[in-house]
C-alpha cells in the first residue's frame, strides 16, 4: 500500500507539472509605431495645411496579430522634419490627429512659433493632455472597424515669403498592442 | 499550438520570428546579447537538467533509457533589461523585455520611434527530453542525441556525452552511494527563412561536472543529491535588420555574437522508486533557474 502511495503522488506530480505547463505564456505588449508622411510644394501661401491618411493595417505588428489583440493603447507620438528651406518657419503649427472621417477631431497640438529646422535633428514630441489621450484610446477601442486616422499639419504666415518650395515632414505616433499569446 | 510555438522558437532558432512583435533581429549585437542572455542561461539549465537519480552504477552490464520533463521557472529579474543603444541624446531608458519578457521599450531620436522587441512573455518552460545509458565496471556512459535534421526552413541537431564513475565503488562499506559525472552538450539550430534577413542560427555549449550522493531504501526506494558546477554559451548569428538609421554600418548583414550563460552552480534533491525495470523519480534543481524535473526510465 506504501508502495503503491509513492507511485501515485509520483504520477500526480508529473501530471501536475504536464498540466501547469500547458499555459506558459501570458499577455505579451508590442510597441507598435506608425509613421505618415506629410509632403506638399508650397508656392508663395501665407498658410499651408497639409493631409495625410494612415492605417493601422499598413503596418506588419497590427496584422500579424490581429486575431490576438485584446487592447490597443496609446504611448507618445511626435513631429519630424525631414525636409525644407533652412529658414522655414511660421505661427501656430498645429498638428492635429482625426478618427477616419476626417472630422471628428482626437486631438490637436499647437506650437505658436514654429522652426522647422529645430525639428531635423530632435524630434518634436507632442504633448497631449488626459482627454485627448483618452479620446484616442477610446477610438482604438473600435479598431477592428476604425482602424484609420488622418493626420493634418497647419502653419500661418509662412517663411520665406514669395518662395517656392517643397516640406515634407512626419508625424509619427507610438502605440503599444496587448497581444494574447 | 502555443508548446509548438515554443519549440519552433528555442529550437528551430526563429529569431525572425516576427509573429507577435518579436523581432529581435532589428536589435544591434550589443543589445541582443542582454535580450537572448536569458535563452543561454536556460538552454544550459535545460541540458544540464535530469542526468542522475542514483548514484549507484552497477558493476555489470546495464542499460538505462530516461524521458525527463522539466518545468523551468523564469525569475522575474531575468525577464528585463536596461537598454543601452549608444545613441547620443535619448538618455537613460526604462527596462525592456528579454526573450521571456513581456513590456517592450523605445526611445525616439532624429530617425523616429526605436522599439524594442518583445519576449515569449513566459512564466515557466515546460520541456522534455530523452536520453540512454550504458554502465559497465561502476562507469556509465550517457548519450543524448537528436540527428541533425531539417523541418522546413529550419534545422536542428543535438549530441550530448555524459561519463560517471561510481566512487563509492572503491570503499567498500560506505552508508551511502557516490559518483562523479561530467556532462558535455551541444546543440545546434538554424533557421534560413525565405529571405536573407530571417536567417539565424544558434550553437549552444553547455559544461557540467557533479558530484551526487544517493541511498537505496529497500532495493525501491532512492532518496538523491548533488552539487553541481556548470558553464554554458551561445554563439548567435542573425541577420541585423537595421530598419531605421540609428546604427550604420552594423546592420543589413549576419552578425555574430557569443552569449555566456549565467547558471554556474546546482543543488539537486530528490527522490526515485524502482518498480521492477521502471524508475520514477523527481527532483528540484536549485540554480539559476529553479527547475523541476521528473522522469520515468526503463533500468536494467
Amino acid at each position: 500500500m506504501k508502495k503503491l502511495n509513492v507511485l501515485l503522488l509520483t504520477i500526480i506530480a508529473s501530471a501536475s507539472v504536464a498540466l501547469n505547463s500547458c499555459e506558459p505564456f501570458e499577455d505579451t505588449y508590442v510597441k507598435l509605431a506608425m509613421d505618415t508622411e506629410l509632403e506638399e510644394q508650397v508656392a508663395g501661401v501665407d498658410n499651408i495645411k497639409i493631409t495625410s491618411d494612415f492605417c493601422l493595417s499598413e503596418f506588419d505588428e497590427y496584422n500579424d496579430n490581429i486575431d490576438q489583440i485584446e487592447e490597443i493603447r496609446y504611448v507618445e507620438s511626435a513631429y519630424f522634419t525631414l525636409e525644407g528651406p533652412a529658414d522655414l518657419s511660421g505661427d501656430n503649427l498645429k498638428l492635429r490627429l482625426f478618427e477616419s472621417d476626417g472630422t471628428t477631431l482626437l486631438f490637436e497640438f499647437v506650437l505658436p512659433n514654429f522652426i522647422a529646422a529645430n525639428y531635423v535633428t530632435k524630434p518634436l514630441i507632442l504633448n497631449l493632455s488626459e482627454e485627448e489621450i483618452a479620446a484616442v484610446n477610446n477610438y482604438l477601442l473600435n479598431y477592428k472597424v476604425d482602424d484609420c486616422f488622418k493626420v493634418e499639419m497647419s502653419v500661418e504666415n509662412v517663411k520665406p515669403v514669395n518662395q517656392i518650395f517643397k516640406i515634407k515632414s512626419k508625424v509619427e505616433l507610438l502605440a503599444e498592442i496587448k497581444v494574447k499569446l | 499550438m502555443k508548446i509548438f510555438v515554443l519549440f519552433v522558437f528555442l529550437f528551430s532558432c526563429s529569431i525572425t520570428y516576427s509573429q507577435s512583435g518579436i523581432t529581435p533581429n532589428n536589435l544591434p549585437p550589443g543589445e541582443i546579447i542582454k535580450y537572448s542572455k536569458p535563452l543561454s542561461t536556460y538552454l544550459g539549465t535545460y541540458f544540464n537538467t535530469g542526468s542522475y537519480y542514483n548514484a549507484n552504477v552497477r558493476d555489470g552490464f546495464g542499460f538505462k533509457f530516461s524521458i525527463v520533463g522539466m518545468w523551468t521557472n523564469i525569475p522575474e529579474d531575468q525577464k528585463t533589461f536596461i537598454p543601452e543603444p549608444g545613441v547620443e541624446g535619448i538618455g537613460e531608458l526604462p527596462p525592456t523585455a528579454t526573450i521571456f519578457g513581456d513590456k517592450a521599450s523605445y526611445f525616439v531620436s532624429e530617425y523616429g520611434y526605436f522599439t524594442y522587441p518583445t519576449g515569449l512573455a513566459l512564466k515557466s518552460i515546460p520541456l522534455g527530453i530523452y536520453q540512454a545509458a550504458f554502465s559497465y565496471f561502476n562507469t556509465e556512459v550517457m548519450f543524448k542525441y537528436f540527428p541533425k535534421s531539417n523541418f522546413d526552413k529550419a534545422n536542428f541537431g543535438l549530441l550530448g556525452f555524459g561519463i560517471k564513475h561510481e566512487i563509492s565503488s572503491h570503499f567498500p562499506g560506505l552508508p551511502v552511494d557516490i559518483s562523479l559525472q561530467l556532462l558535455v552538450n551541444n546543440s545546434d539550430a538554424e533557421y534560413k527563412g525565405d529571405e536573407v534577413d530571417q536567417y539565424a542560427k544558434i550553437k549552444n555549449n553547455n559544461f557540467a561536472i557533479n558530484a551526487h550522493v544517493s541511498k537505496t531504501f529497500e532495493d525501491i526506494f532512492i532518496v538523491y543529491s548533488g552539487f553541481q558546477f556548470e558553464s554554458s554559451s551561445m554563439d548567435l548569428t542573425y541577420y541585423f535588420n537595421e530598419n531605421n538609421d540609428y546604427f550604420g554600418e552594423q546592420g543589413q548583414i549576419n552578425q555574430q555574437v557569443d552569449v555566456d550563460a549565467e547558471n554556474k552552480f546546482r543543488f539537486t534533491l530528490g527522490g526515485a522508486v524502482k518498480l521492477g525495470f521502471f524508475v520514477f523519480n523527481a527532483d528540484i534543481n536549485l540554480t539559476k533557474y529553479t527547475t523541476f524535473s521528473s522522469g520515468i526510465s526503463f533500468d536494467f
